[in-house]
């Protein structure tokens, strides 16, 4: 038995090494280089950047600024500011419509919400495997 | 790692995107055997080794040169194979694994002696494929490029027993499908 099994051994090998290499089509090393061309190109384009540029920011935070400053200027007690002319007085006295939920509706939005925080995750998942 | 493949490695890291069709044009032949003997057809086994290099490409600069390239990239490709039997249709896994005797192994020979050598190379081809799963991509590792079982279980990442426990059946289901093949009967 053991003989027989080096037997096959051997032929498993010769017959191998004798059906040899197949070979791909002709154009192969140019299609793949078309791709490698391809992605690096994409690689490229795909170059991440910050939606805000530095200067942008820059200029927000200077007109935040500039209008918190306005804001305080014009707060303090004179008599000429244009927000002396508005009167802020405000009755609160109104009362808010009562809503009231049923338990059923409660869970109903609980269970809705987790689904969809779960599939979200999954969905993730699913996309960073598939793009990688 | 072969002088040849670092060189050409080197370039690539350094920009020169061209260098890796050297390093294609010497792989292509081995990694698409490799492949079509574990998808079902030569489009699919086509399509699977320019992915094999595509990734290659893309991750050449996770490559440690502590291994051997080929190594690296048979592992790449088996992992491509696998990806692609999972979205696609397996080949069917219905080889039987019989006993074999003495005299069939020299009957068998004999067989194969009396075919043309194109006839002959194509008929093992035409076997080889036919082993199912990623046997014939093992058969290939081991007796086609002399890879010890030790290497193959870090490519394939499967266990070394498993790996000559694979090449134990494959041999068996081979010579079975070379013998209904050659239509040989021994009495």
């Amino acid at each position: 038995m053991k003989k027989t099994d080096e037997h096959i051994d051997t032929f498993t090998k010769k017959i191998t090494q004798d059906a040899g290499l197949e070979t791909p089509s002709i154009d192969f090393t140019a299609m793949v280089m078309a791709k490698v061309e391809e992605s690096t190109i994409s690689s490229k384009a795909t170059t991440y950047e910050a939606p805000i540029s530095r200067n942008m920011w820059l200029g927000i935070a200077a007109s935040f600024a500039l209008i918190i400053a306005c804001v305080l200027l014009e707060a303090s007690p004179k008599e000429s500011g244009i927000l002396s002319s508005i009167n802020f007085t405000f009755d609160y006295r109104f009362s808010l419509p009562k809503i009231s939920f049923s338990k059923i509706l409660g869970y109903g939005l609980f269970f809705l919400v987790l689904t969809f925080m779960i599939e979200i995750s999954l969905l993730k998942r699913y996309f960073e495997r598939s793009i990688s | 790692m072969n002088t040849s493949d670092n060189h050409y490695l080197n370039l690539v890291l350094e920009g020169d995107t061209k260098a890796f069709a050297a390093l294609v044009d010497r792989y292509k032949d081995l990694v698409f055997t490799l492949a079509n003997r574990m998808v079902s057809t030569r489009e699919e086994a086509e399509e699977v080794a320019q992915d094999t290099f595509l990734k290659a490409f893309r991750s050449l600069s996770k490559f440690k040169g502590d291994a051997k390239f080929s190594s690296w990239i048979y592992r790449i490709c088996y992992n491509t194979c696998l990806d692609h039997l999972k979205k696609n249709k397996r080949k069917p896994n219905t080889v039987a694994i019989d006993d074999i005797t003495e005299a069939e192994v020299k009957t068998l020979e004999s067989a194969l002696e009396q075919l043309e050598q194109k006839e002959y190379q194509e008929s093992i081809k035409k076997c080889l494929r036919q082993l199912p799963d990623d046997e014939g991509y093992i058969v290939t590792l081991f007796y086609f490029e002399d890879l010890s079982v030790d290497e193959i279980a870090t490519i394939t990442e499967l266990s070394k027993s498993n790996v000559k426990v694979k090449l134990f059946r494959s041999r068996k289901k081979l010579f079975g499908i070379l013998k209904k093949e050659l239509n040989v009967s021994v009495n």
